[in-house]
């Protein structure tokens, strides 16, 4: 127990460096590299994970931002399309009127033309019809330059009526 | 009695190897060594098969081991651990079942024949652990401070320490080996003691104390000094 002994000393000595050999090779390295590199894995998934989500959040207020700007986009393009539909009416309605107006007066025209033209004529075949008459009034003496006279006077006055 | 103590106290030869005309006298005690690394060898192997970052049942058994021991080293020496934590490891794992190997005897007592007896109870085999760990802390200084840093660091902090830090090599080794020694030799005669006196039921109660617990308070200070040390010297 206390006795020096050389073989004994060398013998643990040698012993405790495969020990030490084996237990490196086997046991520590390989365990202690597997939990580094799971801990590197665990680290590298939650920075992915984290990654994911900032993407996803960006990405989520891109399309938020596109979502406003078609909103924004279709407004004005509403707004256009009714001001357009509108001045459109206007016009139509506009030009509508101004036919309508037109038709009208030209109508109106015609009617008094006709009347023109119906008021000439009556006063031809009154003319006529008052010559006939007041020949066959008159009888004799009708045809006179004076008697003439006095006829189409006669005609200018009931055309005046 | 006593003759009986002496006999289980002292290690004897096992056998003889006979190399080149040289014998070379084997003792009881490397053979119980020789025991304890296949076991820890073959444990090793066993428990580290087929590892994967997804842990078996077996995989976590050694990792929390491994981890226990590293998580040790790097309190005590928190930048080089990765260097030391296999060497002290080993040795911590070593003399945990060394120091308790006698409770794995299927008959406990002093008696004839092979036994299994815990190595360290002999001062050689412990001087020849604190040797090796001294090489350790000599081989950190020299490794992480160069051969200059490491004779500069004898006239650390001044030069009028310099007897004290050579004898430093030797006390520490000294003490490491007589602390463990003692402790083990101590509680190896209590329990072979208790076991003469008082065969049944008390050897079972004190074993927990004098073969577990001191044995493996003992591995851990070993260990732990060892470790201080290591740090010491890198600093």
């Amino acid at each position: 127990m206390l006795k020096p002994d050389g073989y004994t000393f060398i013998f643990v000595a040698i012993n405790l460096i495969i020990l030490f050999l084996f237990m490196r090779k086997f046991l520590f390295k390989p365990i202690t590299n597997l939990m580094e590199e799971r801990k590197s894995s665990i680290e590298q998934g939650l920075k992915d994970a984290e990654n994911a989500k900032l993407e996803a959040a960006e990405a989520r207020k891109k399309y938020d931002e596109q979502t406003k700007n078609i909103k924004l986009d279709g407004d004005k393009l509403m707004n256009e399309a009714r001001a357009k539909a509108t001045r459109e009416y206007d016009e139509i309605l506009a030009s509508a009127k101004r036919d309508a107006l037109a038709v009208v007066e030209k109508g109106r025209e015609e009617v008094e033309r006709e009347r023109e033209e119906m008021l000439r004529q009556t006063k031809q075949q009154i003319a006529v019809l008052a010559i006939a008459a007041a020949t066959k009034l008159v009888q004799a003496n009708m045809d006179t330059d004076a008697n003439k006279a006095m006829v189409d006077k006669f005609i200018d006055e009931a055309g005046a009526i | 009695m006593g003759e009986k103590l002496t006999h289980a106290m002292e290690s004897h030869t096992a056998f003889i190897i006979n190399l080149f005309g040289f014998k070379i006298p084997v003792s009881d005690l490397v053979v119980t060594m020789w025991i304890i690394m296949a076991i820890m060898i073959v444990l090793a192997i066993f428990l580290t098969r087929k590892l994967s970052l997804i842990p078996n049942k077996r995989q976590n058994i050694a990792e929390i081991i491994v981890e226990f021991i590293n998580n040790m080293v790097k309190d005590a020496i928190p930048h080089h651990w990765k260097a030391f934590a296999p060497y002290l490891g080993t040795v911590m794992l070593f003399l945990v079942l060394a120091n308790t190997v006698s409770i794995f005897n299927i008959i406990p007592g002093g008696e004839e024949g092979f036994k299994l007896r815990p190595p360290t109870r002999n001062i050689n085999v412990t001087i020849c652990l604190a040797v090796m760990s001294i090489c350790v802390v000599i081989y950190a200084g020299i490794r992480y401070k160069g051969v200059g840093g490491w004779i500069k660091s004898f006239v650390k902090p001044t030069p009028v320490m310099l007897p004290f830090n050579i004898l430093d090599y030797l006390i520490k080794p000294t003490s490491l080996a007589l602390r463990l020694f003692g402790n083990i030799l101590g509680a190896f005669i209590v329990m072979e003691l208790i076991y003469m006196a008082l065969p049944i039921f008390a050897p079972a109660l004190l074993s927990c104390y004098f073969d577990l617990f001191d044995g493996i308070l003992q591995a851990y200070v070993f260990m732990f000094l060892t470790s201080i040390y290591i740090s010491e010297a890198l600093e």
